[in-house]
Protein backbone atom coordinates (compact mmCIF):
# COMPACT_ATOMS: atom_id res chain seq x y z
CA UNK A 1 0.00 0.00 0.00
CA UNK A 2 1.24 3.48 -0.77
CA UNK A 3 2.13 5.59 2.25
CA UNK A 4 -0.91 7.63 3.23
CA UNK A 5 0.69 10.91 2.23
CA UNK A 6 1.55 9.80 -1.33
CA UNK A 7 -0.54 11.94 -3.63
CA UNK A 8 -1.10 12.27 -7.33
CA UNK A 9 -1.74 15.92 -8.03
CA UNK A 10 -1.62 18.56 -10.72
CA UNK A 11 0.92 21.21 -9.81
CA UNK A 12 1.60 24.58 -11.40
CA UNK A 13 5.06 25.54 -12.52
CA UNK A 14 5.97 28.59 -10.46
CA UNK A 15 9.31 29.29 -12.10
CA UNK A 16 11.76 27.69 -14.49
CA UNK A 17 15.30 28.97 -14.12
CA UNK A 18 18.24 28.26 -16.41
CA UNK A 19 21.20 27.18 -14.29
CA UNK A 20 23.55 26.64 -17.22
CA UNK A 21 25.23 23.31 -17.86
CA UNK A 22 22.02 22.03 -19.49
CA UNK A 23 20.23 22.21 -16.15
CA UNK A 24 17.04 23.95 -15.09
CA UNK A 25 15.58 24.54 -11.68
CA UNK A 26 11.83 23.98 -11.71
CA UNK A 27 9.78 25.27 -8.79
CA UNK A 28 6.39 23.58 -8.55
CA UNK A 29 3.46 24.97 -6.64
CA UNK A 30 1.35 22.20 -5.15
CA UNK A 31 -2.43 22.50 -4.87
CA UNK A 32 -3.45 24.47 -1.78
CA UNK A 33 -5.91 21.94 -0.43
CA UNK A 34 -3.17 19.32 -0.24
CA UNK A 35 -1.84 18.44 3.23
CA UNK A 36 1.77 19.54 3.49
CA UNK A 37 4.15 17.02 1.97
CA UNK A 38 6.68 15.81 4.46
CA UNK A 39 9.40 15.14 1.92
CA UNK A 40 12.70 13.76 3.19
CA UNK A 41 16.05 14.20 1.41
CA UNK A 42 16.57 11.36 -1.05
CA UNK A 43 12.90 10.95 -1.84
CA UNK A 44 11.68 11.51 -5.37
CA UNK A 45 8.62 12.43 -7.41
CA UNK A 46 7.33 11.31 -10.80
CA UNK A 47 6.75 14.31 -13.08
CA UNK A 48 4.90 14.58 -16.34
CA UNK A 49 3.86 17.61 -18.34
CA UNK A 50 0.74 17.93 -20.45
CA UNK A 51 2.34 17.05 -23.79
CA UNK A 52 0.33 14.21 -25.25
CA UNK A 53 1.54 10.66 -25.75
CA UNK A 54 5.26 11.01 -26.48
CA UNK A 55 6.91 10.42 -24.15
CA UNK A 56 4.26 8.45 -22.40
CA UNK A 57 5.88 7.90 -19.03
CA UNK A 58 6.56 10.37 -16.25
CA UNK A 59 10.15 11.08 -15.19
CA UNK A 60 11.61 10.44 -11.75
CA UNK A 61 13.38 13.35 -10.02
CA UNK A 62 14.92 13.67 -6.59
CA UNK A 63 13.52 16.57 -4.66
CA UNK A 64 15.91 19.51 -4.34
CA UNK A 65 13.93 21.33 -1.70
CA UNK A 66 10.41 21.24 -0.33
CA UNK A 67 8.25 23.33 1.94
CA UNK A 68 5.31 25.73 2.07
CA UNK A 69 3.48 23.99 -0.75
CA UNK A 70 6.46 24.25 -3.08
CA UNK A 71 8.74 21.66 -4.50
CA UNK A 72 12.02 22.33 -6.30
CA UNK A 73 13.45 19.95 -8.86
CA UNK A 74 16.77 20.00 -10.70
CA UNK A 75 16.31 18.88 -14.29
CA UNK A 76 19.25 18.02 -16.50
CA UNK A 77 18.29 17.77 -20.14
CA UNK A 78 19.33 14.35 -21.46
CA UNK A 79 16.52 13.39 -23.85
CA UNK A 80 13.09 14.18 -25.16
CA UNK A 81 11.26 13.97 -21.83
CA UNK A 82 13.65 16.20 -19.92
CA UNK A 83 13.83 18.63 -22.87
CA UNK A 84 10.04 18.98 -22.81
CA UNK A 85 10.06 19.44 -19.04
CA UNK A 86 12.81 22.03 -19.27
CA UNK A 87 10.81 23.91 -21.89
CA UNK A 88 7.66 24.26 -19.77
CA UNK A 89 6.65 27.86 -19.19
CA UNK A 90 5.81 29.19 -15.73
CA UNK A 91 2.08 28.79 -15.20
CA UNK A 92 1.89 25.50 -17.10
CA UNK A 93 0.69 22.44 -15.23
CA UNK A 94 2.19 19.03 -14.69
CA UNK A 95 1.25 15.94 -12.75
CA UNK A 96 3.28 15.03 -9.67
CA UNK A 97 3.20 11.66 -7.93
CA UNK A 98 4.99 11.59 -4.61
CA UNK A 99 6.77 11.79 -2.35
CA UNK A 100 8.19 8.37 -3.14
CA UNK A 101 10.97 6.05 -2.10
CA UNK A 102 13.31 5.57 0.80
CA UNK A 103 15.20 8.69 1.90
CA UNK A 104 18.77 9.05 3.08
CA UNK A 105 19.19 8.20 6.77
CA UNK A 106 18.82 11.17 9.10
CA UNK A 107 22.00 12.80 10.42
CA UNK A 108 23.40 10.95 13.42
CA UNK A 109 25.06 12.82 16.26
CA UNK A 110 28.79 12.33 16.51
CA UNK A 111 29.02 11.02 12.94
CA UNK A 112 30.43 13.20 10.18
CA UNK A 113 28.47 13.04 6.94
CA UNK A 114 30.47 13.24 3.73
CA UNK A 115 28.08 14.11 0.91
CA UNK A 116 29.52 13.12 -2.47
CA UNK A 117 27.79 14.64 -5.49
CA UNK A 118 28.63 14.09 -9.13
CA UNK A 119 27.14 16.58 -11.61
CA UNK A 120 23.34 16.66 -11.51
CA UNK A 121 23.46 14.13 -8.66
CA UNK A 122 23.72 17.16 -6.39
CA UNK A 123 19.92 17.38 -5.95
CA UNK A 124 19.18 15.07 -3.00
CA UNK A 125 22.47 15.92 -1.26
CA UNK A 126 21.85 19.65 -1.49
CA UNK A 127 18.46 18.96 0.11
CA UNK A 128 20.14 16.85 2.81
CA UNK A 129 22.54 19.68 3.56
CA UNK A 130 19.71 22.22 3.75
CA UNK A 131 17.71 20.04 6.10
CA UNK A 132 20.55 19.14 8.46
CA UNK A 133 20.50 21.12 11.68
CA UNK A 134 22.79 24.17 11.76
CA UNK A 135 26.19 23.16 13.03
CA UNK A 136 25.80 19.56 11.81
CA UNK A 137 29.09 17.97 10.98
CA UNK A 138 28.89 17.56 7.23
CA UNK A 139 30.89 18.37 4.14
CA UNK A 140 29.65 18.49 0.57
CA UNK A 141 32.13 17.22 -2.02
CA UNK A 142 30.85 18.36 -5.39
CA UNK A 143 32.49 17.33 -8.63
CA UNK A 144 31.93 17.65 -12.35
CA UNK A 145 33.74 17.68 -15.65
CA UNK A 146 34.07 21.47 -15.58
CA UNK A 147 32.90 24.44 -13.54
CA UNK A 148 29.75 24.83 -15.65
CA UNK A 149 28.53 21.45 -14.39
CA UNK A 150 28.53 22.61 -10.77
CA UNK A 151 25.24 24.40 -11.20
CA UNK A 152 24.34 24.59 -7.53
CA UNK A 153 27.77 25.57 -6.19
CA UNK A 154 26.80 29.19 -5.49
CA UNK A 155 23.55 28.17 -3.83
CA UNK A 156 25.28 25.60 -1.68
CA UNK A 157 27.85 28.17 -0.57
CA UNK A 158 25.12 30.72 0.12
CA UNK A 159 23.30 28.15 2.24
CA UNK A 160 26.40 27.92 4.40
CA UNK A 161 27.30 24.34 3.51
CA UNK A 162 30.92 23.32 3.92
CA UNK A 163 31.68 22.88 0.28
CA UNK A 164 34.62 21.45 -1.65
CA UNK A 165 34.53 21.65 -5.42
CA UNK A 166 36.54 19.74 -7.94
CA UNK A 167 36.51 19.48 -11.71
CA UNK A 168 38.22 17.17 -14.15
CA UNK A 169 39.52 20.17 -16.14
CA UNK A 170 40.45 22.21 -13.09
CA UNK A 171 38.16 25.11 -14.09
CA UNK A 172 36.60 25.21 -10.61
CA UNK A 173 37.93 23.96 -7.29
CA UNK A 174 40.69 21.40 -7.29
CA UNK A 175 41.57 19.42 -10.39
CA UNK A 176 40.58 15.78 -10.34
CA UNK A 177 37.73 13.47 -9.47
CA UNK A 178 35.36 13.90 -6.57
CA UNK A 179 36.49 10.51 -5.36
CA UNK A 180 39.99 11.97 -4.89
CA UNK A 181 38.49 14.45 -2.41
CA UNK A 182 36.62 11.63 -0.72
CA UNK A 183 39.71 9.46 -0.42
CA UNK A 184 41.61 12.22 1.39
CA UNK A 185 38.80 12.69 3.89
CA UNK A 186 38.24 9.00 4.50
CA UNK A 187 41.82 8.84 5.71
CA UNK A 188 40.90 11.26 8.50
CA UNK A 189 39.84 10.22 11.96
CA UNK A 190 36.49 9.94 13.72
CA UNK A 191 33.23 8.22 12.81
CA UNK A 192 32.15 8.99 9.25
CA UNK A 193 29.34 8.15 6.90
CA UNK A 194 29.17 8.69 3.15
CA UNK A 195 26.05 9.64 1.19
CA UNK A 196 26.48 9.74 -2.58
CA UNK A 197 24.59 10.49 -5.76
CA UNK A 198 25.96 10.76 -9.27
CA UNK A 199 26.92 8.73 -12.34
CA UNK A 200 27.22 4.98 -11.80
CA UNK A 201 31.03 4.82 -12.37
CA UNK A 202 31.43 7.47 -9.65
CA UNK A 203 29.15 5.56 -7.29
CA UNK A 204 31.10 2.37 -7.92
CA UNK A 205 34.32 4.14 -6.98
CA UNK A 206 32.72 5.66 -3.87
CA UNK A 207 31.40 2.29 -2.72
CA UNK A 208 34.82 0.73 -3.26
CA UNK A 209 36.61 3.44 -1.29
CA UNK A 210 34.17 3.13 1.61
CA UNK A 211 34.18 -0.66 1.53
CA UNK A 212 37.96 -0.77 1.75
CA UNK A 213 37.84 1.37 4.89
CA UNK A 214 34.71 -0.09 6.42
CA UNK A 215 32.87 3.24 6.23
CA UNK A 216 29.08 3.19 6.09
CA UNK A 217 27.93 4.26 2.64
CA UNK A 218 24.55 5.07 1.09
CA UNK A 219 23.92 5.68 -2.60
CA UNK A 220 20.98 7.22 -4.43
CA UNK A 221 20.39 5.45 -7.75
CA UNK A 222 18.79 6.39 -11.02
CA UNK A 223 17.28 3.76 -13.35
CA UNK A 224 14.69 3.57 -16.09
CA UNK A 225 11.37 3.68 -14.27
CA UNK A 226 7.77 3.57 -15.48
CA UNK A 227 5.49 3.91 -12.47
CA UNK A 228 7.60 4.84 -9.42
CA UNK A 229 5.42 2.79 -7.07
CA UNK A 230 6.33 -0.88 -7.60
CA UNK A 231 3.66 -1.79 -10.12
CA UNK A 232 5.78 -2.32 -13.22
CA UNK A 233 8.89 -3.93 -11.68
CA UNK A 234 10.84 -2.17 -14.40
CA UNK A 235 13.47 -0.40 -12.28
CA UNK A 236 15.32 -3.45 -11.00
CA UNK A 237 18.89 -3.38 -9.70
CA UNK A 238 20.95 -6.42 -8.82
CA UNK A 239 21.27 -7.54 -5.21
CA UNK A 240 24.62 -9.00 -4.13
CA UNK A 241 22.98 -12.21 -2.93
CA UNK A 242 21.09 -12.69 -6.19
CA UNK A 243 17.75 -11.48 -7.41
CA UNK A 244 16.67 -7.91 -7.90
CA UNK A 245 15.50 -4.93 -5.94
CA UNK A 246 13.17 -2.18 -7.14
CA UNK A 247 14.80 1.24 -7.24
CA UNK A 248 11.42 2.88 -6.61
CA UNK A 249 10.32 0.87 -3.56
CA UNK A 250 13.54 -0.46 -2.05
CA UNK A 251 15.49 2.74 -2.96
CA UNK A 252 16.15 5.05 -4.57
CA UNK A 253 18.59 5.33 -1.61
CA UNK A 254 20.31 2.02 -0.88
CA UNK A 255 22.98 0.95 1.53
CA UNK A 256 26.04 0.13 -0.51
CA UNK A 257 25.82 -3.53 0.56
CA UNK A 258 22.31 -3.85 -0.85
CA UNK A 259 23.14 -3.32 -4.52
CA UNK A 260 25.58 -4.45 -7.17
CA UNK A 261 26.39 -1.41 -9.27
CA UNK B 1 -29.78 9.66 -15.72
CA UNK B 2 -28.13 6.65 -14.15
CA UNK B 3 -26.08 4.37 -16.32
CA UNK B 4 -25.74 0.67 -15.54
CA UNK B 5 -22.05 -0.16 -16.07
CA UNK B 6 -22.20 -3.71 -14.69
CA UNK B 7 -20.97 -6.55 -16.83
CA UNK B 8 -21.66 -10.22 -16.19
CA UNK B 9 -18.99 -12.37 -17.76
CA UNK B 10 -18.94 -16.17 -17.41
CA UNK B 11 -21.43 -15.88 -14.55
CA UNK B 12 -19.26 -13.41 -12.63
CA UNK B 13 -20.67 -9.94 -12.07
CA UNK B 14 -18.26 -7.01 -12.46
CA UNK B 15 -19.40 -3.63 -11.11
CA UNK B 16 -17.78 -1.83 -14.05
CA UNK B 17 -16.19 -3.15 -17.24
CA UNK B 18 -12.82 -1.55 -16.40
CA UNK B 19 -10.23 -3.92 -14.94
CA UNK B 20 -6.51 -3.59 -14.36
CA UNK B 21 -4.34 -5.51 -16.84
CA UNK B 22 -1.99 -8.15 -15.50
CA UNK B 23 1.47 -6.90 -14.63
CA UNK B 24 0.46 -3.26 -14.40
CA UNK B 25 -1.33 -3.08 -11.06
CA UNK B 26 0.74 -5.42 -8.91
CA UNK B 27 -1.39 -7.60 -6.67
CA UNK B 28 -4.11 -4.98 -6.38
CA UNK B 29 -3.30 -3.17 -3.14
CA UNK B 30 -0.01 -1.41 -3.86
CA UNK B 31 -1.81 1.82 -4.73
CA UNK B 32 -4.68 1.48 -2.29
CA UNK B 33 -4.06 4.98 -0.89
CA UNK B 34 -4.67 6.43 -4.35
CA UNK B 35 -6.89 3.89 -6.11
CA UNK B 36 -9.37 1.87 -4.08
CA UNK B 37 -9.51 -1.42 -6.00
CA UNK B 38 -13.17 -1.79 -5.02
CA UNK B 39 -13.93 1.07 -7.40
CA UNK B 40 -12.58 -0.99 -10.30
CA UNK B 41 -14.53 -3.67 -12.10
CA UNK B 42 -11.81 -6.00 -10.95
CA UNK B 43 -8.12 -6.54 -10.52
CA UNK B 44 -6.21 -8.88 -12.80
CA UNK B 45 -3.15 -9.83 -10.77
CA UNK B 46 0.44 -10.15 -11.82
CA UNK B 47 1.04 -13.45 -13.59
CA UNK B 48 1.46 -16.21 -11.00
CA UNK B 49 3.72 -19.21 -11.41
CA UNK B 50 4.18 -22.33 -9.31
CA UNK B 51 7.47 -21.08 -7.84
CA UNK B 52 8.58 -17.47 -7.32
CA UNK B 53 10.43 -15.91 -10.26
CA UNK B 54 12.98 -13.12 -10.00
CA UNK B 55 12.39 -11.71 -13.51
CA UNK B 56 14.84 -10.62 -16.21
CA UNK B 57 18.08 -8.60 -15.98
CA UNK B 58 17.78 -4.81 -16.40
CA UNK B 59 17.17 -2.64 -18.24
CA UNK B 60 13.65 -4.00 -18.25
CA UNK B 61 11.80 -1.09 -19.79
CA UNK B 62 12.32 1.60 -22.38
CA UNK B 63 10.10 4.14 -24.03
CA UNK B 64 8.93 4.34 -27.59
CA UNK B 65 6.63 6.79 -29.34
CA UNK B 66 3.23 6.59 -27.61
CA UNK B 67 4.24 3.40 -25.88
CA UNK B 68 6.81 1.44 -23.95
CA UNK B 69 8.72 -1.79 -24.25
CA UNK B 70 9.12 -4.14 -21.32
CA UNK B 71 10.98 -7.33 -20.64
CA UNK B 72 10.09 -7.76 -16.98
CA UNK B 73 10.10 -11.53 -17.30
CA UNK B 74 7.07 -12.42 -15.17
CA UNK B 75 8.64 -11.58 -11.81
CA UNK B 76 6.20 -12.82 -9.17
CA UNK B 77 5.96 -14.23 -5.65
CA UNK B 78 4.77 -17.70 -6.65
CA UNK B 79 1.40 -19.27 -5.97
CA UNK B 80 2.08 -20.18 -2.33
CA UNK B 81 2.82 -16.61 -1.20
CA UNK B 82 0.12 -15.33 -3.52
CA UNK B 83 -2.42 -17.48 -1.67
CA UNK B 84 -1.07 -16.72 1.79
CA UNK B 85 -0.30 -12.99 1.51
CA UNK B 86 -1.93 -11.40 -1.50
CA UNK B 87 -5.40 -12.93 -1.65
CA UNK B 88 -6.65 -12.59 1.97
CA UNK B 89 -6.62 -8.75 2.09
CA UNK B 90 -8.23 -8.54 -1.35
CA UNK B 91 -10.85 -11.01 -0.26
CA UNK B 92 -11.66 -9.19 2.95
CA UNK B 93 -12.07 -5.93 1.01
CA UNK B 94 -14.35 -7.66 -1.47
CA UNK B 95 -12.23 -6.92 -4.54
CA UNK B 96 -13.13 -8.92 -7.64
CA UNK B 97 -9.96 -10.82 -8.45
CA UNK B 98 -8.92 -12.40 -11.72
CA UNK B 99 -5.74 -14.43 -11.23
CA UNK B 100 -3.43 -14.42 -14.23
CA UNK B 101 -1.14 -17.47 -14.31
CA UNK B 102 1.50 -19.21 -16.38
CA UNK B 103 4.00 -22.06 -16.36
CA UNK B 104 7.13 -23.31 -18.07
CA UNK B 105 5.40 -26.38 -19.43
CA UNK B 106 1.97 -28.00 -19.44
CA UNK B 107 2.54 -29.69 -16.11
CA UNK B 108 3.40 -26.48 -14.26
CA UNK B 109 0.55 -24.57 -15.91
CA UNK B 110 -1.85 -27.24 -14.68
CA UNK B 111 -0.36 -27.24 -11.18
CA UNK B 112 -0.90 -23.47 -10.80
CA UNK B 113 -4.41 -23.70 -12.22
CA UNK B 114 -5.25 -26.41 -9.68
CA UNK B 115 -3.80 -24.37 -6.81
CA UNK B 116 -5.70 -21.23 -7.88
CA UNK B 117 -8.90 -23.23 -8.27
CA UNK B 118 -8.88 -23.90 -4.52
CA UNK B 119 -8.56 -20.22 -3.63
CA UNK B 120 -11.64 -18.51 -2.28
CA UNK B 121 -11.46 -14.91 -3.35
CA UNK B 122 -10.34 -15.66 -6.91
CA UNK B 123 -13.32 -15.25 -9.23
CA UNK B 124 -11.73 -16.13 -12.54
CA UNK B 125 -8.48 -17.52 -13.94
CA UNK B 126 -6.67 -15.89 -16.83
CA UNK B 127 -4.32 -18.25 -18.62
CA UNK B 128 -1.28 -16.40 -19.97
CA UNK B 129 -0.18 -18.01 -23.21
CA UNK B 130 1.17 -14.79 -24.55
CA UNK B 131 4.16 -13.45 -22.64
CA UNK B 132 6.96 -12.60 -25.10
CA UNK B 133 9.63 -12.30 -22.40
CA UNK B 134 10.33 -15.80 -21.16
CA UNK B 135 12.24 -18.59 -22.83
CA UNK B 136 9.71 -21.28 -22.02
CA UNK B 137 5.97 -21.25 -21.71
CA UNK B 138 4.15 -18.06 -22.54
CA UNK B 139 4.03 -17.12 -26.17
CA UNK B 140 5.24 -20.49 -27.44
CA UNK B 141 1.83 -21.87 -26.53
CA UNK B 142 -0.08 -18.87 -27.78
CA UNK B 143 1.29 -18.87 -31.31
CA UNK B 144 0.38 -22.50 -32.09
CA UNK B 145 -3.36 -23.25 -32.15
CA UNK B 146 -2.82 -26.95 -31.42
CA UNK B 147 -0.58 -26.32 -28.39
CA UNK B 148 -2.90 -23.56 -27.19
CA UNK B 149 -6.00 -25.73 -27.39
CA UNK B 150 -4.29 -28.61 -25.62
CA UNK B 151 -3.02 -26.40 -22.81
CA UNK B 152 -6.41 -24.78 -22.27
CA UNK B 153 -8.00 -28.20 -22.17
CA UNK B 154 -5.48 -29.47 -19.60
CA UNK B 155 -6.09 -26.45 -17.34
CA UNK B 156 -9.83 -26.67 -17.92
CA UNK B 157 -9.77 -30.15 -16.44
CA UNK B 158 -8.50 -28.94 -13.05
CA UNK B 159 -10.66 -25.89 -12.42
CA UNK B 160 -14.33 -25.18 -12.13
CA UNK B 161 -13.73 -21.43 -12.09
CA UNK B 162 -14.24 -19.43 -15.28
CA UNK B 163 -11.11 -19.69 -17.43
CA UNK B 164 -10.04 -16.94 -19.80
CA UNK B 165 -7.16 -17.42 -22.24
CA UNK B 166 -5.02 -14.31 -22.81
CA UNK B 167 -3.85 -14.26 -26.40
CA UNK B 168 -0.77 -12.88 -28.07
CA UNK B 169 -1.08 -10.55 -31.05
CA UNK B 170 2.14 -11.99 -32.48
CA UNK B 171 0.32 -14.32 -34.86
CA UNK B 172 -0.93 -14.04 -38.42
CA UNK B 173 -4.35 -15.56 -37.66
CA UNK B 174 -5.72 -14.55 -34.26
CA UNK B 175 -9.05 -16.27 -34.96
CA UNK B 176 -7.39 -19.67 -35.39
CA UNK B 177 -5.77 -19.46 -31.93
CA UNK B 178 -8.96 -18.05 -30.41
CA UNK B 179 -11.04 -20.86 -31.85
CA UNK B 180 -8.59 -23.51 -30.62
CA UNK B 181 -8.76 -22.05 -27.10
CA UNK B 182 -12.56 -22.08 -27.11
CA UNK B 183 -12.59 -25.65 -28.40
CA UNK B 184 -10.19 -26.50 -25.59
CA UNK B 185 -12.70 -25.17 -23.08
CA UNK B 186 -11.89 -21.48 -22.55
CA UNK B 187 -14.88 -19.58 -21.13
CA UNK B 188 -13.54 -16.22 -22.28
CA UNK B 189 -10.72 -14.67 -24.28
CA UNK B 190 -8.53 -11.71 -23.28
CA UNK B 191 -6.90 -9.98 -26.17
CA UNK B 192 -4.24 -8.84 -26.56
CA UNK B 193 -0.92 -9.11 -24.74
CA UNK B 194 2.06 -7.03 -25.91
CA UNK B 195 3.48 -6.91 -29.41
CA UNK B 196 7.02 -8.21 -29.71
CA UNK B 197 9.45 -5.37 -30.35
CA UNK B 198 12.88 -3.95 -29.63
CA UNK B 199 14.80 -0.72 -29.26
CA UNK B 200 18.41 0.18 -30.01
CA UNK B 201 20.61 2.70 -28.21
CA UNK B 202 22.63 4.29 -31.01
CA UNK B 203 25.27 5.65 -28.64
CA UNK B 204 26.15 2.40 -26.91
CA UNK B 205 25.12 0.35 -30.00
CA UNK B 206 23.38 -2.03 -27.66
CA UNK B 207 19.76 -3.15 -27.35
CA UNK B 208 17.80 -0.91 -25.02
CA UNK B 209 16.44 -3.92 -23.13
CA UNK B 210 18.55 -6.40 -21.18
CA UNK B 211 16.54 -9.20 -22.73
CA UNK B 212 17.06 -7.68 -26.25
CA UNK B 213 13.40 -8.23 -27.21
CA UNK B 214 10.40 -7.03 -25.27
CA UNK B 215 6.69 -6.39 -25.40
CA UNK B 216 5.28 -3.15 -26.78
CA UNK B 217 2.29 -1.68 -24.94
CA UNK B 218 0.47 1.62 -24.70
CA UNK B 219 -1.57 3.71 -27.13
CA UNK B 220 0.78 2.70 -29.97
CA UNK B 221 -0.79 -0.78 -30.10
CA UNK B 222 -4.46 0.17 -29.76
CA UNK B 223 -5.46 -0.14 -33.44
CA UNK B 224 -3.90 -3.61 -33.66
CA UNK B 225 -5.63 -4.79 -30.49
CA UNK B 226 -8.94 -3.34 -31.57
CA UNK B 227 -8.70 -5.03 -34.95
CA UNK B 228 -8.10 -8.40 -33.26
CA UNK B 229 -11.08 -8.00 -30.90
CA UNK B 230 -13.19 -7.15 -33.93
CA UNK B 231 -12.00 -10.18 -35.91
CA UNK B 232 -12.53 -12.60 -33.03
CA UNK B 233 -15.94 -11.16 -32.19
CA UNK B 234 -16.97 -11.51 -35.82
CA UNK B 235 -15.96 -15.18 -35.75
CA UNK B 236 -18.83 -15.77 -33.28
CA UNK B 237 -17.03 -18.23 -31.07
CA UNK B 238 -19.68 -17.95 -28.38
CA UNK B 239 -17.50 -16.69 -25.50
CA UNK B 240 -17.15 -13.20 -24.03
CA UNK B 241 -14.12 -11.10 -24.97
CA UNK B 242 -11.92 -8.90 -22.80
CA UNK B 243 -10.31 -6.04 -24.74
CA UNK B 244 -6.76 -4.96 -23.88
CA UNK B 245 -4.25 -2.75 -25.66
CA UNK B 246 -3.47 0.92 -25.24
CA UNK B 247 -6.73 1.92 -23.57
CA UNK B 248 -6.22 5.34 -21.99
CA UNK B 249 -9.60 7.09 -22.28
CA UNK B 250 -13.28 6.25 -21.95
CA UNK B 251 -13.55 6.61 -25.70
CA UNK B 252 -10.81 4.02 -26.20
CA UNK B 253 -12.69 1.64 -23.89
CA UNK B 254 -15.94 2.20 -25.76
CA UNK B 255 -14.25 1.45 -29.08
CA UNK B 256 -13.32 -1.98 -27.75
CA UNK B 257 -16.80 -2.53 -26.29
CA UNK B 258 -18.44 -1.64 -29.60
CA UNK B 259 -16.05 -4.01 -31.36
CA UNK B 260 -17.25 -6.82 -29.09
CA UNK B 261 -15.44 -6.65 -25.73
CA UNK B 262 -17.63 -7.25 -22.68
CA UNK B 263 -14.81 -6.03 -20.40
CA UNK B 264 -11.66 -4.02 -20.92
CA UNK B 265 -8.34 -3.99 -19.14
CA UNK B 266 -6.16 -0.92 -18.64
CA UNK B 267 -2.41 -1.37 -18.30
CA UNK B 268 0.28 1.07 -19.35
CA UNK B 269 -1.99 4.08 -18.75
CA UNK B 270 -1.78 3.40 -15.01
CA UNK B 271 1.99 3.98 -15.10
CA UNK B 272 1.74 7.57 -16.25
CA UNK B 273 -1.49 8.25 -14.37
CA UNK B 274 -2.16 5.98 -11.37
CA UNK B 275 -5.82 7.00 -11.27
CA UNK B 276 -6.37 6.41 -15.01
CA UNK B 277 -8.84 3.53 -14.51
CA UNK B 278 -11.13 5.66 -12.37
CA UNK B 279 -11.07 8.47 -14.93
CA UNK B 280 -11.74 6.03 -17.78
CA UNK B 281 -14.74 4.64 -15.87
CA UNK B 282 -16.13 8.14 -15.35
CA UNK B 283 -15.59 8.97 -19.02
CA UNK B 284 -17.40 5.78 -20.06
CA UNK B 285 -20.36 6.76 -17.89
CA UNK B 286 -20.43 10.25 -19.43
CA UNK B 287 -20.25 8.85 -22.96
CA UNK B 288 -23.25 6.66 -22.21
CA UNK B 289 -25.16 9.62 -20.80
CA UNK B 290 -24.35 11.70 -23.86
CA UNK B 291 -25.68 8.96 -26.11
CA UNK B 292 -28.75 8.21 -23.99
CA UNK B 293 -27.50 4.71 -23.21
CA UNK B 294 -28.77 3.42 -19.86
CA UNK B 295 -27.07 0.04 -19.95
CA UNK B 296 -23.49 -0.16 -21.21
CA UNK B 297 -23.76 -3.92 -21.80
CA UNK B 298 -26.20 -3.13 -24.63
CA UNK B 299 -23.31 -1.64 -26.59
CA UNK B 300 -21.17 -4.78 -26.60
CA UNK B 301 -20.61 -5.65 -30.24
CA UNK B 302 -22.89 -2.83 -31.42
CA UNK B 303 -20.41 -1.83 -34.11
CA UNK B 304 -22.14 -1.24 -37.41
CA UNK B 305 -20.02 -2.33 -40.35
Amino acid sequence: MTPSQTSFVTARLGSNEDLGGGCRLLALVLPEQLPAWDVEPGQFVMLRGDWGLHPLLPRAFSVLSAGSGRLEILVKVVGRGTRLLAGQAPGSTMTVLGPLGRPFPAPASGVKDLLVAGGSGIGPLFFYGLRAAPGSDLELLYGGRSGGDLVLAARAAAAGLRLHLCTEDGSAGSRGMVTDLLGERLDGSGPMRVLACGPTPMLRAVVELCGARGVECWVSLETEMACGVGLCRGCSVAHPEGGWRCTCLDGAVFRAEEVLL
Amino acid sequence: MTVDLTATVCGVSFSTPVLSASGTFGYGLELHGLVDPRRLGGVVTKGISLLPRPGNPPPRICETAAGMLNSIGLENVGVERFAAEKIPPLRSLGVKVVANFFGDDEESYVAVAAALDRLEGVSTLELNISCPNVAHGGMRFGTDPTLAGRLVSACRAVTSKPLWAKLTPNVTDIVAVARACVEGGADGLSLVNTLLGMGVDVRTRRPRLGNVLGGLSGPAIKPVALRMVHQVYRARLGVPLVGIGGIATGEDALEFILAGAALVQVGTASFSEPTAMLRITDELRLLCEDQGVTRLADLVGALEV
